[in-house]
């Protein structure tokens, strides 16, 4: 073995790593015949054993503990009821964007055949509440009648489906129309009569983020609303 | 019924996702330590560092993070996972740079670095404790490529292998990086010790 060669094992021969029994021989055989070869090798060895000082002095080095803190927050508002239902409220207003899209569709063919003009007059939905009187939880929705709805239509007011909802959190959000079965609105807190086991056309007012804060049962079926 | 301290890694993550605290805590304070040590070697700043921890784990509780057990260790994929952090962070801002800064232990002293550094316990040999901080800066101002290869396999003690799978390149990539490192440590050291060059040490900023 050579300088060079010897230079191309010193690092692993002082990390005690074994590069092979003939390979250790010749360069132990070298560095006792090469007092250069011989310096490089314990200043290398040197190197390992301050490298594992530190690595033993930075042992205890960790996060502060307000990472953790901040995480175990973060983990138990992650596992909250509250988040979960927001969470499912989320996958249930995509599930209901796509609902609405086929609902519209279905009711725009069944309502606005080819001879009929789509500029029917329609007639507004929410009754004119008396003056300074307070809003019931269910009454505060009412504001946010679908424009459009036909006189045939008939419409309860929104029913919140968030547990604190805030109007004002629907700058920029949407209604839209969907058709949920019973057991769908049951699940979502919408009280209907045990009669019946169709689906029922309901508007659903989403936040910008997608999740459903309020319902209202529409057409015929609200005479079943409680 | 077994402990959460006595969990496997696997059976702590799975138990993490399902909503169990406890899991969690014992998950994080197992493998904060390395996540945080390489994301302050790299990041050469303890605020960098208690940030990219931060959203490790915070991956881990919004369940985005995607181990596969048959690939390599938690601990190597949580590292992997501070690294790519790191590395969207310095494209993302050209200003950082992966190297010492008075936050990091051992550093210049700063008035502020009781909010950001766990308080380092002085060992009993100065002198000792004096080398040990010399290789300590000598570390942080490699090259990222060879620094990380050094913080991995020396200070974290990882195996090539697992080394090699975080930076995601050949074992033998890996054993060359760290003999280059090596080898520049050496004669960092070797010109510290030369009298009147012991600023010049920790170098130029290293940047990625």
């Amino acid at each position: 073995m050579n300088c060079a060669e010897f230079r191309n094992v010193i690092q692993a021969l002082a990390r005690e790593e074994t590069p092979g029994d003939a390979t250790l021989i010749s360069a132990f055989t070298h560095a006792e015949s090469c007092r250069a070869c011989d310096a490089l090798l314990r200043e290398a060895e040197q190197l390992t054993a301050e490298l594992r000082s530190l690595a033993a002095q930075i042992k205890s080095e960790a996060a502060p503990a307000r990472v953790e803190t901040a995480l175990l927050d973060a983990f138990r508002q992650r596992h909250s009821p509250a988040f979960r239902l927001r969470k499912a409220g989320g996958w249930l207003a995509v599930s209901a964007a796509g609902l609405a899209a086929a609902a519209l569709v279905a009711l725009l063919l069944t309502r606005y055949p080819a001879d009929r003009s789509p500029e029917t007059p329609r007639a507004p939905v929410a009754a004119p509440r008396e003056p300074n009187r307070p809003l019931g939880p269910r009454e505060l929705w009412a504001d946010y009648a679908v424009e459009g709805e036909t006189e045939e239509e008939a419409a309860a007011a929104f029913i919140p489906l968030a547990a604190a909802f805030d109007p004002s959190w629907l700058e920029g959000g949407a209604i839209v129309r969907v058709v949920l079965s019973r057991p769908a609105l049951e699940s979502l807190g919408v009280p209907v009569s045990a009669a019946g086991n169709g689906e029922m056309v309901a508007d659903m007012v989403v936040s910008n983020d997608g999740t459903p804060e309020a319902i209202r049962v529409v057409d015929w079926q609200v005479s079943n609303i409680q | 019924m077994t402990r959460p301290s006595q969990q496997s890694e696997s059976d702590l993550l799975r138990l993490t996702a399902a909503g169990d605290e406890e899991a969690f805590r014992v998950l994080y304070r197992r493998f904060q330590g390395p996540v945080y040590r390489f994301a302050l070697h790299m990041g050469g700043s303890t605020a960098v560092a208690e940030d990219v921890t931060q959203e490790v784990f915070m991956r881990l509780i919004e369940k985005r993070s995607r181990f596969d057990a048959s690939r390599g260790t938690l601990r190597a994929y949580l590292i992997g996972m501070a690294r790519n952090l790191l590395l969207r962070r310095f494209e993302r801002d050209q200003r950082l740079v992966a190297f010492p800064d008075a936050d990091v232990p051992g550093g210049a002293p700063a008035s502020h670095q009781g909010n950001h550094a766990l308080p380092s316990v002085p060992p009993p040999d100065p002198v000792r404790s004096e080398n040990i901080q010399r290789v300590r800066q000598a570390v942080l101002s490699l090259p990222p490529d060879y620094r990380e290869a050094v913080v991995l396999c020396e200070l974290e003690e990882l195996s090539y292998e697992e080394a090699a799978g975080i930076l995601d390149c050949p074992v033998g990539t890996i054993r060359s990086r760290l003999h280059r490192a090596r080898t520049l440590l050496a004669e960092k050291l070797r010109e510290f010790q030369r009298p009147g060059r012991q600023a010049s040490v920790a170098g130029s900023p290293a940047t990625p």
